[in-house]
């Protein structure tokens, strides 16, 4: 492919921000919303009236908690003048949204796009918990969950159970087990000790992980991600405009949007691998690095076994083996040849829902992980993926 | 001032929001310690069992933009929809403190209400101890809570005797405390007396109650269930004391018919192990020697925990089935027999080729050997009916694989489902006011195992 056709290469990271984080802040979520929004803007070493473009996911509306503000409220908050503009759910996963704003950037519609994504879930689940928020198990779904007729009369409402039968899915096909899937949530609740913003950070063993209730076999309570408000910015901006700018850019070198089967969570060709396999084989053949050039990643973890799907998917390991790789817990350490989730992932730090992966994949390419940055030197190559099911995107960034 | 009317109006179920001096002003000091630790209420937290946190209804526990529904909770408000939105919806802190209407924990208050709203007379109902009263674990504890409450109610309907009632608050952990509280509400003049019962539409308390509801069988107590539809039955039941079932007239309280003026004697009590199907039959006979026995309330029953599941089975089923038989010949058309179902009721669906082996045999001796029979299976033990989790799946369809249904597997022990295992449909009617629903479930196929 023509490196000039690679429109993404002509965005760059150039700010990220995020507001405070916490289990329930009970706190404004559009003032939170705000705070992360402008932390980027002046991460950037931008002026707000020099922000041209917006770009959000999923925008309005939602369960309660799942978005804090949509593109439209931030837009006339700020009083932005903007050139290009967007939202929505229906996306290659939450970082569809900066990959939108990417392409905007290419494509000359914009110089300097504020990205956000910001929850609430921590405050509006309250006491009940996710219960009080689902379809069928706190409220109705009354259409709002696409597809719910054919899994709320099963007692199936959430990706909680269908990944959980993926994962057995892939348990079954290449005899993964449960002590290697729980290397991903001891790592991240390792790396997230050193994160001053993450939700748990007491240490976490293998029996602790076993003893812990289960929600839907082979998910025990520590696969599944903790919900928090919080709020993550980025800004995305053309690289002629961001070389004068407070930090070195963050170069997107490829991002993977992908998703050639069909386009549904049960009915999905392989469901042991979900979209993930498609987006992540899409960002390889938009650059000429390779997966053993890669330094760190970050992968989503909003359940353990999406980490192991990523793992796969982008090529890190082959299909199939995600669960031997991860098993010694040593090689996607802090410490080792493939730091993972180094701010302690959604399991540990939180659910902020995309946008962490990105933010932490910045500030460990930026050099700026204080006790948390990786221990190899200078990396370079860093992937962020998010998502799962019929909604996963990735990007593949570089350090200038 | 009261609006001009031509018919009174009375309001039996008019809720009051628990306040938080029914603990601190009214639980005796001395048993402080002990309600801390069963249920307490202060002005930061609610806190079951003394270890977890449960709804209070506090206006803390909503944010200061936000309100507290429990004191305005009102027809049409439960609908999930306005609800939703109301929760949404942002308040002044000045706002906040309107909404929360004093009458909810202050009798003038409520006298000033009531006096808007055209309401003559109220029996006043609590309101989170009854949801959360059930799960909680000591026994003496709950009684002591539900007399402080019991005395707060009193104090505050004083201030209009004529026009607020306290409906008074019974212990279900404990039916001798409860029939002891009974006593002292009589002497105290209270019309009525409610027991909280375990009573949601689904098969178990919400998450954070549940690990409180598994382990009250530990601690010897029940508590009853009351609520439930039709098709499956729902469990626990009141606790006798020991290893029997006391079988008492004084807690069925018989149906009296205006017409009949016979006087019933409701101090008979007698003790039967509810085990034994003579000693059923002998109480039987002498209850019956007194007169026709106009309805049955069996609500003796085993939690399970430390009594062995044969007894279990043997009290709260054989036990039930036998008194009824034996009843039922001194009662005519017309009249009630109530039981409270255990064992059987959870996950039946699954249950249901064991559960019909031992319906079909009548007798209470050949029943008892089935029982006996199985006692050592996994799937008998005790309560273990009530922890059956369920199975969900994804299944390819043989005659066109590209198509698959997320599904339940049924009939099937969940430790036995495998991936690639074959199955056949079942289909599970359903029906309410929109028509008929048929519900694919799967359980395993014999033919092709």
């Amino acid at each position: 492919m023509d490196a000039n056709e690679i429109i993404e290469r002509r965005a760059c990271i150039s700010g990220i921000g995020q507001s405070e984080v916490g289990r329930r802040l009970n706190r404004d979520p559009f003032e939170l919303t705000l705070d992360g929004c402008l932390a980027a803007v002046e991460d950037a070493g931008l002026r707000v009236d020099e922000i041209d473009g917006l770009s959000t996911y999923p925008g309005m509306g939602g369960p309660p908690g799942f978005s804090g503000a949509g593109a439209i409220a931030v837009h006339d908050a700020l009083r932005l003048e903007l050139q290009w503009f967007d939202s929505g759910i229906e996306t290659s996963g939450q970082l569809g949204s900066v990959i939108k704003a990417c392409l905007a950037v290419g494509a000359g519609l914009a110089n300097h796009v504020l990205c956000f994504r910001s929850v609430w879930e921590g405050s509006a689940q309250g006491t009940k918990g996710r219960a009080g928020v689902m379809p069928g198990g706190g409220q109705r779904s009354q259409g709002r969950t696409p597809g719910g007729e054919w899994t709320l009369p099963f007692a199936a409402p959430s990706a909680a159970v269908w990944v959980a039968m993926f994962a057995q899915r892939h348990f079954h096909r290449y005899g993964t087990t449960r002590e290697q899937l729980a290397q991903i949530a001891l790592n991240a609740r390792k790396n997230a000790a050193l994160n001053p913003k993450a939700i748990y950070t007491e240490p976490m063993t293998l029996e602790d992980y076993f003893n812990a209730r289960m929600i839907c076999s082979p998910f025990g309570l520590f696969d599944c991600d903790v919900p928090c408000d919080g709020a993550t910015a980025i800004v995305v901006s053309r690289v002629e405009r961001a070389r004068d700018l407070r930090h070195t850019p963050i170069r997107v070198e490829a991002v993977g949007t992908a998703l050639r089967g069909r386009p549904s969570w049960d009915q999905f060709d392989d469901l042991s691998t979900m979209g993930n396999r498609d987006a992540g084989a899409h960002l390889w053949q938009r650059t000429d690095l390779k997966p053993s050039d890669v330094d760190l990643v970050e992968l989503y973890d909003g359940f353990s076994f999406l980490t192991l799907s990523w793992l796969e998917a982008l090529g890190l390991c082959p299909v199939g083996e995600s669960g031997p790789f991860v098993e010694d817990g040593k090689r996607i350490a802090r410490d080792g040849e493939l730091p993972l989730n180094t701010h302690g992932g959604q399991l540990s730090a939180g659910r902020l829902h995309g946008y962490g992966f990105l933010h932490e994949a910045c500030v460990q390419l930026r050099g700026q992980g204080g006790p948390r940055q990786v221990a190899k030197p200078n990396p370079q190559v860093a992937i962020a993926a998010a998502g799962g099911g019929n909604t996963c995107g990735c990007m593949l960034l570089t350090r200038e | 001032m009261t609006l001009r009317k031509s018919f009174p109006v009375f309001d039996c179920d008019a809720h009051i929001n628990d306040p938080i001096e029914i603990w601190s002003e009214y639980v005796e000091p001395e048993y402080r310690d002990l309600v801390m630790d069963t249920y307490w209420k202060d002005n930061k937290q609610s806190l079951l069992n003394g270890r977890t946190r449960v709804p209070g209804a506090a206006n803390y526990e909503f944010a200061d933009w936000s309100y507290n529904p429990a004191s305005i909770s009102g027809p049409g408000m439960q609908d999930k929809r306005v609800l939703r939105r109301l929760q949404q919806m942002r308040t002044t802190p000045e706002q906040k403190d309107y909404l929360d209407h004093k009458g909810a924990y202050e009798s003038h208050a409520r006298l000033r209400d009531m006096d808007l709203m055209g309401i003559d007379q109220v029996v006043i109902i609590p309101s989170m101890i009854l949801n959360n009263l059930p799960y909680a674990e000591n026994a003496e504890g709950a009684s002591v809570l539900v007399r402080a409450y019991n005395n707060w109610a009193v104090d505050y309907c004083k201030a209009a005797p004529e026009r607020l009632f306290p409906a008074g608050l019974l212990p279900p952990q404990n039916p001798t405390h409860a029939v002891e509280e009974i006593r002292r509400l009589a002497e105290l003049d209270f019309r009525v007396a409610l027991i909280p019962a375990h009573g949601r539409k689904r098969k178990l308390p919400q998450s954070h109650l549940l690990r409180h509801w598994r382990r009250r069988g530990e601690h010897g107590c029940g508590f009853p269930s009351v609520r439930g539809d039709g098709a499956r039955p729902r469990n626990p039941y009141l606790s006798g004391a020991a290893s029997g079932a006391k079988f008492s007239d004084g807690f069925a309280k018989p149906i009296h018919d205006e017409r009949d003026d016979r006087q019933v004697d409701h101090s008979k009590f007698y003790e039967v192990d509810c085990r034994d199907p003579g000693a059923i039959e002998a109480a039987v006979r002498s209850i019956a020697a007194s007169g026709p026995i106009d309805s049955l309330f069996y609500c003796a029953g085993l939690p399970g925990g430390s009594f062995s599941g044969v007894d279990v089975m043997l009290v709260n089923f054989l036990g039930l089935r036998h008194m009824a038989e034996a009843c039922v010949s001194h009662m005519k058309p017309g009249d009630a027999i109530a039981g409270i179902s255990s064992g059987a009721g959870m996950g039946y669906l699954m249950a249901m080729e064991r559960i019909q082996q031992l319906i079909a045999l009548t007798g209470h001796a050949e029943a008892r050997t089935w029982v006996e029979t199985n006692a050592d299976e996994d799937w008998f033990e005790g309560y273990s009916f009530s922890k059956l989790p369920y199975v969900v799946a994804i299944v390819e369809i043989e005659e066109d694989p590209a198509v698959r249904l997320m599904t339940n597997i049924v009939n099937a022990e969940p430790e036995d489902v495998r991936v690639g295992m074959p199955v056949r449909v079942v289909f599970e009617h359903h029906s309410d006011d929109d028509g008929d629903v048929w519900i694919p479930l799967f359980e395993p196929d014999p033919e092709r195992s």
